[in-house]
């Protein structure tokens, strides 16, 4: 242990001696203390040259404590006949009724177990609201030079409002791949909490995360309730929400960047006009109803795998299907696959899926983006004076009114 | 722990009207514990939000019956009668809640309300009085006596206690409708409806506001101008009467000329004033 209290000495007098660190890490190897030692492998490998040293002593280690692991105590040969004899005397278990395979599987790497990154590649359509999020969010974030020269700041906060079901949370997943950034979606239940003033550390944990890992996108899904409107509010535990959310948000603005705050909202009214200023969500990109680009990909991916029949024509399902959300086709294919196993199972005769039970469908089916676009359109035709639900606006005059 | 958190976000969302939000959570406490009294008296709360008012009425009294809070049970199964418009029960009920509280003003008030509905007037400003005594600052107490002098077309009081209820509202959107009745009130179209506008940016869900906001935006657009200048004169009954009159002087002064353009011009106005809600209604309302 003498060597180990030098080394320890020579780190507390220069705690960046890397060598220092290496020497430490190799006594360690050798007292099997495994974990200190691989802290003082990172710690020494601050330095560079020190990384093939590491590895070497590492490797070394390894192949020195590999016999001790191949080598097992052979079981006893008394131990060995009782346990044969324990076997014989056991019934036979009997056969069950399903042969059991053992799965012919490969070792599942830790890749496939993590998230997929989500770029705009997935994203079906709606080009031109990839085209907007790019120029508005995306360039600024990727490439801030530009930018810069001009002073225009990188980050900041977008608001994505939309009817439900329209792929906000997966286009903003999606802005988060583009950016090569972390995505953390936080949700109320992840904030909100029973005792006084936890809820509002929560909230400024989450900042704290977000800054230590940047770039980093922090998605609040349903903001508007995170965020609600403090002139509605009927209590003050609200307000003091949305006063920690617009401090933090702040901050963001004055001394940080690569950091992106994407909050998705149905209801955009009720977010607090605060953080509708410059410097919070400054920018607000409306996310509508798939168009029928989209929609055909999302049929042709909500029918991947089913039994249906050859030639269903994707394009006249997408016309047919105007304001429906990817939530809507997704019931309408449900709903169709439900029928037919009813029908199979009342005639016994089975069927694909075919063309005209998808229409049939379709025709009994109301978009439930409908109510949302009424209401927006209301909104606007009595308040869009400030202009910020131009894009809405704009998509309500070409495509319901 | 589960039960704090849950019931955490439950409270959340009703202070924010979104009760039916509120649903999953309800349903963590229900899985938690399923006799859990809590659990019942929220789903109660979220049916009498979707209008099902005899859900809410069966969820209040197993809340009750599993040793939820009497008072407020009583008093959302008495809300719930009410609304279904059997008030003999609401009135079992808000009295059941007024024996164990005999001072809550808001209970007060709904009885008093009740009995305003069902034509005892004597007794509803009796009661309206008390709750007013007990709670003065209470916005529902306020609201509902309100209420009772809009039934009453008691302009004075109304407009004070328009004044009271701003006083005593929690949200701005209760104070923007009032101002907006204020000035209803006063004729001042104008005022009423950027008041009524500003409450309706609030809440764009409220369909109230909105048909109030349409009746409005129609009254003030410019293609009704010769309908308001009828309604300045005293209405279409004093102008046909006042063109018969003109009409009949002409003929008897055999002035024909003057008649015959004077004629014209009436009938134009009568169908001008006939189509044109249906032309703003077909062309104009709804456009953005």
């Amino acid at each position: 242990m003498e060597k180990y209290e030098l080394y320890r000495v020579m780190i507390e007098r220069d705690p960046e001696n890397a060598q220092a660190w290496f020497l430490l890490g190799e006594e360690c190897l050798e007292q099997n203390q495994l974990a200190e030692a691989l802290n003082a492998f990172s710690l020494s490998m601050k330095d560079h040259k020190m990384k093939n040293l590491v590895i070497t002593s590492l490797r070394k280690y390894l192949l020195e404590s590999e016999p001790e692991t191949v080598l097992e105590p052979e079981p006893e040969p008394e131990l060995e006949l009782e346990t044969e004899l324990e076997t014989e005397l056991e019934p036979e278990p009997e056969p069950l009724p399903v042969q059991l395979k053992l799965i012919q599987g490969k070792v599942v790497s830790i890749e496939e177990r993590l998230p997929k990154k989500v770029t705009f590649s997935n994203v079906g359509g709606l080009e031109e609201l990839k085209k907007t999020i790019d120029m508005k969010i995306i360039k600024p974030f990727v490439n801030p030079g530009l930018f810069a020269k001009f002073r225009k700041k990188s980050g900041g906060g977008i608001l994505l409002y939309g009817p439900p079901g329209c792929g906000k949370t997966f286009i903003a997943e999606a802005t988060a791949g583009e950016c090569g950034a972390t995505f953390y979606p936080i949700q109320i239940a992840d904030i909100l909490d029973p005792y006084f003033g936890v809820s509002e550390q929560k909230l400024r944990d989450v900042f704290e995360t977000a800054r230590a890992n940047r770039p980093a996108v922090l998605f609040f899904d349903e903001v508007d309730s995170l965020g609600y409107s403090r002139s509605k509010a009927h209590s003050e535990h609200t307000s003091t929400l949305v006063n920690t959310m617009l401090a933090e948000m702040q901050s963001i603005h004055t001394g940080m960047d690569k950091l992106l705050v994407i909050g998705a909202t149905n209801m955009p009214w009720d977010v607090d006009a605060a953080f509708k200023r410059p410097g919070r969500f400054d920018k607000l990109v409306f996310v509508g109803p798939p168009d029928q680009e989209a929609r055909k990909v999302i049929f042709k991916l909500k029918l991947a795998g089913k039994p249906v029949e050859n030639g269903l024509d994707l394009n006249l399902l997408a016309e047919k299907t105007k304001h429906f959300s990817g939530a809507d086709i997704e019931n309408v294919v449900e709903n169709a696959i439900e029928n037919i196993i009813v029908e199979i199972i009342e005639n016994g005769a089975e069927r694909l899926l075919r063309m005209e039970d998808l229409l049939q469908i379709i025709e009994n089916t109301k978009p439930t983006t409908v109510e949302w676009l009424n209401t927006i359109k209301n909104y606007i035709k009595f308040s869009n004076q400030s202009g910020l639900y131009n894009d809405a606006a704009k998509y309500l005059k070409e495509n319901y009114l | 722990m589960i039960k704090e958190k849950e019931t955490r976000i439950i409270q959340h969302y009703f202070e924010l009207d979104r009760y039916e939000e509120a649903v999953p959570s309800i349903e963590k406490l229900f899985t938690n514990d399923p006799l859990d009294p809590d659990a019942f008296y929220y789903m109660a709360v979220v049916h009498f939000s979707k209008c099902d008012y005899e859900s809410a009425r069966k969820m209040c009294e197993q809340a009750l019956y599993n040793g939820f809070d009497s008072v407020p049970c009583y008093y959302l199964i008495g809300q719930a009668y009410e609304e279904e418009g059997n008030f003999q029960g609401a009135e079992e009920a808000y009295l059941s809640a007024l024996e164990l509280e005999p001072e809550n003003g808001d209970i007060l008030a709904s009885y008093g309300y009740l009995m305003v509905k069902v034509g005892f007037e004597d007794k509803a400003l009796q009661l309206l009085e008390e709750a007013r005594r007990v709670a003065p600052s209470s916005e529902r107490v306020n609201q509902l006596i309100l209420q009772y002098y809009f039934a009453k077309s008691d302009q004075n009081q109304q407009l004070l206690y328009i004044q009271k209820v701003m006083e005593s509202a929690s949200s701005e959107i209760v104070v923007l409708v009032n101002l907006g009745f204020f000035h209803a009130l006063k004729n001042e179209d104008k005022a009423a409806m950027e008041y009524f506008r500003q409450a309706f940016l609030q809440d764009p869900t409220n369909t109230d506001l909105l048909k109030i906001l349409e009746e409005y935006n129609q009254l003030t657009h410019p293609l009704f101008f010769p309908q308001r200048v009828i309604k300045k004169a005293g209405g279409p009954a004093i102008i046909y009467t006042l063109f018969m009159v003109i009409a009949i002087l002409l003929f008897f002064l055999k002035q024909y000329l003057v008649l015959l353009p004077f004629a014209a011009i009436y009938i134009v106005l009568c169908i001008y004033t006939w189509i044109t809600p249906f032309f703003y209604k077909r062309f104009l309302n709804g456009k953005i």
